[in-house]
């Protein structure tokens, strides 16, 4: 809907409410108040392409009613969760009505409010520069309605609401059509001038309530969610030479394209899930935090709220539009880690080019450790990026993976894919294929393990398992995982091939 | 401190620095810059995926308490969030209170968005005259750039760019107006916030005044190498010469001079990025190729967790916009086996085939063991395998005889390049029989011919891409089933003469 008429639309249920109130707003009491009139901010940030300000701005309020135009709010804003209140007397500031408002001004809306308005065209002498006035009657625009799907739609998102057939980016001139003393004309006509812009017009996208007050110097606080801010954790896991231990440091990385810059700003961010309707529905207003739980640490300080965690920098700092910040948020040493092979037989069913066997597969090399008290950590593990590092022989750190990590609560195991083992080489292939009915099929498989490391391996087999199953014949034990899947574990010993054979029955 | 090699307990830098609060709000000074003229030293270790850890040690001098340092001189496909920041220098470290990395670039939409609702000139210059016209004005409105700020408000602040076109400037004096012939002009001095290209930003704590030694390590992409083989056939084609070459480009925005180089083999994972916060972008370069002597190995060798790290012996120049190639290992008198494979495609055993099939060649393939014994017997990383004939008793030199690309290969394993199709061994196949058994089941016949026009034996390997639950009625030569979906027949062929191979297969597909 076209917020321009639809604040009109309100202005008349006010009106007929507070007729006085609304003259008074009418007569052009507007009070503007900016960056420079900030108190103090808080932002909270969450995960997803969200954040909350909530921020406090002194004001001078006139006695009555009024208009208070509220600049420099994010870009990005979600102008249906903006909220006001007066901090110390919420009694003494009353909102009537909040308005957002978008109709910029441009070109082609301001072709659209004069038609049939007069206006001057100003014409220069390309030879001698002598400029002409001629005033003029705009008859039209010019601009042909075209059809869409949906039906018609004009240029201009004056008429239909939606906006989606959204104003062509700038407006032709020379298309619209004038009266002037000599007659109607058209085209070539000089450069247009309007005698004032219709209040109407913001010069960006703006926030603005109707207010009633009892006037004087007041803060005001105002909350409103905006998207175009995330955080993410970034963690760096250095591993000891033994590949035993390692030395975990977490990073929040904060990122803005919000279209705001915000100075000396109080930083939480929120860690979980939070869900986030496509379209309205605020979220200010769930309950304070709960069980502050002691130390922190590393600048920020963490506590449980409601289903998820909230961080709190223990400092104030900035957050300028278009960057990306990064504070540390915890750091362990000596975690004890574990070095896993897998190979996953994901596409069993898989054939090779030509439906030659499987060769040269790899064998993933994965990192395990326990988010555990124990062990120095035990604390909540936001979701990011964990890098690690080992160092080479001549002791400079190098990089040997990544992997993202969920949320993951203390106590719980966090498993990272690194890569693949450059020396393990392995190959498989169905040995066998055999339809013993319509519905029941025996399949051999044999899968060739190599490990050309100095030292021994164990490369756990994952192996899909289908349908009603069952394992006739192998050559090493198995674990039943789950229904669908089985693992072997293969001792491998240096320079020395494994080789592991299995027939499985299978009903579907 | 920052994290690489850290010992101690955890370091909470901010604590103390919450009691700093009212220094930092209030210190607003220009930062301090550091460049790569201040760089000491530089290492760079390339992975195979388009990736890069650059390491650098500078020294500066910083002033004491709260200083911000803009770090320039990074590479412009960094990875921001993988910077990390160490102080080398003697006595109480440097506290690193915070890292930003700012993108607002100095464009024109971003900076006439500073402007509006403020005064700006105007120049016009007439056509005819070349008088030049300098108006000052408001300027109301530069359009509407915010995107789809409609309905939900769900205008993400991305600006689109502007139009000066859609300028719209108050005059004064009740005139308004857009367009024109105007170029515009705002004050001299640049809006505070701005950076000249994406710019890394510490918020430091120095104890003390004085020169620092310190070094920041981060990823980029940008960066990228894989090997180049060549083998070159010796006499017969029964054994060859090996060689291995990096190829290294770098497409990261900046060069290293005088930089410590190592190579990363292996696979190392690497997280997609998170929306199109971190795009990869496609690498683009021009050749200029640098050739080690040989004599010595340009490249020490050492496994480093389950990949291997290789160390270029002497530092070196990595220009932006550049490729490399230096040599890697070398073996000689490799034996090198030849296979000819004819393929199939599977559907043929259950489908009618229509005519016959003349004139197919089957592939050539060279095998060899990546074994110590024959001089080999170390990790060669993926990359691609030329194959060339020796030049011995050519007119015009030796000569390229085809390519394969290989994947990590490990000691001890066997390496298989295919290098095309052998010319002089032609092979005739055709369907003659096709039998639908039931619902259940087809049987089909076939025939190959196959014809040997060079002048030395040679052994067609035919293997047939079964499918289903199959099984061999009869064949005129024996077959080994290599596995549930494949059957090989091994046919010999003497110079210049033509073996026949006939067998049904009957295939169970329900």
């Amino acid at each position: 809907m076209n917020a321009t008429r639809r604040s009109l639309g309100l202005l008349g249920l006010v009106a007929a409410l507070a007729l006085p109130a609304v003259a008074a707003a009418q007569d052009g009491r507007r009070v503007v108040t900016g960056a420079d009139a900030r108190q103090s901010v808080n932002l909270t940030v969450y995960n997803n392409n969200l954040a909350l300000v909530r921020e406090t701005r002194r004001v001078d309020l006139p006695n009555g009613t009024f208009v208070l135009r509220y600049e420099d709010v994010a870009k990005a804003v979600r102008p249906e969760t903006v909220y006001i209140r007066d901090v110390s007397d919420p009694a003494a500031v009353t909102v009537l009505e909040q308005n957002y408002r978008y109709d910029l001004l441009t070109p082609s809306r301001l072709m659209e409010l004069y038609v049939g308005r007069d206006l001057t065209l100003v014409r220069e002498n390309p030879a001698t520069g002598q400029e002409t006035r001629v005033t003029a009657t705009l008859l039209s625009t010019g601009s042909v309605p075209q059809v869409h799907d949906g039906g018609y739609a004009p240029y201009g998102y004056g008429e239909y609401g939606g906006g989606y057939d959204a104003a062509p980016s700038y407006v032709n001139p020379a298309s619209a059509v004038y009266r002037t003393d000599e007659g109607i004309t058209f085209g070539d006509v000089g450069r247009v001038v309007f005698p004032s812009v219709p209040d109407t017009f913001v010069a960006r996208p703006t926030l603005e309530w109707f207010l009633r007050s009892t006037g004087g110097t007041r803060t005001i606080e105002a909350t409103y969610l905006t998207y175009g801010m995330s955080w993410q954790s970034d963690y760096v896991l250095v591993l000891t030479e033994d590949e035993k231990k390692g030395d975990l440091a977490g990073w929040v990385t904060l990122r803005n394209d919000a279209g705001i810059t915000l100075r000396d700003v109080r930083i939480q961010l929120v860690a979980g899930d939070v869900q986030i309707e496509p379209q309205g529905g605020g979220y200010y207003g769930y309950g304070e935090g709960y069980g502050r739980r002691g130390g922190g640490g590393a600048g920020f300080a963490e506590e449980g709220m409601f289903e998820y965690h909230l961080y709190t920098l223990g400092r104030n700092t900035d957050v300028a539009d278009r960057e990306q910040k990064q504070i540390q948020l915890l750091g362990v040493d000596g975690i004890p880690m574990e070095k896993k092979f897998r190979l996953q037989g994901d596409s069993s069913y898989f054939v090779g080019e030509y439906g030659a066997p499987m060769e040269n597969l790899q064998v993933g090399v994965f990192l395990e450790f326990v988010n555990a008290r124990s062990a120095g950590l035990g604390v909540a593990l936001p979701a990011g990026v964990v890098r690690v590092y080992k160092a080479d022989s001549s002791g400079a750190q190098q990089f040997i993976g990544e992997d993202r990590i969920q949320h993951t609560p203390r106590e719980e195991r966090v498993e990272l894919r690194l890569g693949n083992a450059f020396d393990i080489a392995a190959e498989r292939k169905q040995t066998d294929y055999e339809i013993l009915s319509s519905n029941l099929y025996e399949t051999a498989w044999e899968i060739k393990l190599r490990n050309h490391k100095t030292e021994t391996v164990v490369v756990e087999v994952l192996e899909p398992m289908a349908g009603d199953w069952e394992i006739l014949e192998k050559s090493h034990d198995y674990v039943k995982e789950s229904a669908r899947r089985v693992r072997f574990d293969l001792t491998c010993p240096p320079d020395q091939e494994v080789v592991l054979t299995y027939r499985v029955r299978t009903r579907y | 401190m920052r994290v690489l090699p850290r010992s101690g307990p955890p370091v909470p830098p901010l604590l103390a620095a919450a009691l700093l609060l009212p220094a930092l709000a209030a210190a607003q000074p220009q930062p301090v810059r550091t460049t790569a003229r201040d760089r000491v030293s530089a290492s760079v270790t390339i992975y195979n995926r388009n990736l890069g850890l650059v390491r650098e040690v500078r020294e500066f001098d910083v002033p004491s308490g709260a200083v911000e340092l803009a770090f320039e001189d990074v590479t412009t496909q960094i990875r921001p969030e993988t910077v990390h920041f160490k102080d080398l220098s003697t006595g109480q470290p440097i506290r690193v209170l915070e890292q930003n990395y700012r993108y607002d670039i100095l464009a024109p939409t971003s900076l006439i968005q500073r402007y509006v609702g403020r005064t700006v000139t105007l120049v016009h210059v007439v056509p005819g005259t070349g008088e030049v016209r300098r108006r000052e004005a408001t300027l109301l409105s530069i359009g509407d750039v915010t995107g789809a700020t409609y309905g939900g408000g769900y205008g993400i602040g991305a600006a689109a760019d502007s139009n000066p076109w859609e300028y719209v400037y108050d005059f004064g004096g009740g005139e308004i107006s857009f367009g024109g012939d105007w170029r515009i002009v705002v004050p001299p001095e640049i809006p505070a916030g701005f950076v000249a290209r994406p710019t890394l930003f510490w918020e430091l704590e120095a104890p003390a005044a004085g020169r620092r030694r310190v070094e920041a390590s981060y990823l980029t992409h940008g960066m990228n190498w894989s090997a180049d083989y060549v083998l070159v056939l010796a006499g017969d084609g029964a054994k060859g010469d090996l060689t291995g070459w990096v190829t290294l480009t770098n497409d990261s925005g900046i060069p290293f001079d005088d930089a410590q180089l190592k190579l990363v083999a292996g696979d190392v994972n690497i997280v997609p990025p998170a929306g199109s916060n971190f795009p990869l972008r496609a690498a683009r370069s021009r050749v200029m190729a640098e050739q080690a002597a040989p004599s010595t190995p340009a490249f020490a060798e050492e496994g480093m967790f389950e990949y291997h790290l290789y160390t270029l012996q002497r530092p070196t120049d990595l220009r932006d916009r550049e490729q490399k190639q230096i040599e890697l290992l070398s073996g000689s008198g490799i034996p090198i086996e030849r296979h000819y494979r004819l393929y199939a495609q599977p559907y043929w055993f259950v489908s009618q085939v229509n005519g016959i099939q003349e004139n197919l060649h089957p592939d050539v393939w060279l095998e060899f063991v990546n074994a110590e014994t024959v001089g080999l017997g170390v990790p060669l990383p993926a990359g691609t395998v030329r194959v060339y004939e020796t030049e011995a008793g050519r007119a015009g030199g030796r000569q390229f005889l085809g390519e394969d690309s290989i994947r990590h290969t490990a000691r001890e394993e066997r390496v298989k390049v295919r290098t095309g199709r052998a010319f002089d061994i032609v092979i005739d196949r055709r369907q003659t029989d096709y039998e639908v058994i039931g619902s259940e089941a087809v049987a089909t016949e076939w025939e190959l011919k196959l014809r040997n026009r060079k002048t030395t034996p040679v052994v067609v390997e035919v293997r047939e891409p079964t499918s289903g639950d199959w099984e061999i009625v009869s064949s005129s030569l024996p077959f080994v089933k290599e596995s549930s979906r494949e059957v090989r027949f091994d046919v010999t062929l003497p110079p210049g003469r033509e073996v026949v191979l006939t067998y049904r297969i009957r295939v169970k597909y329900y």
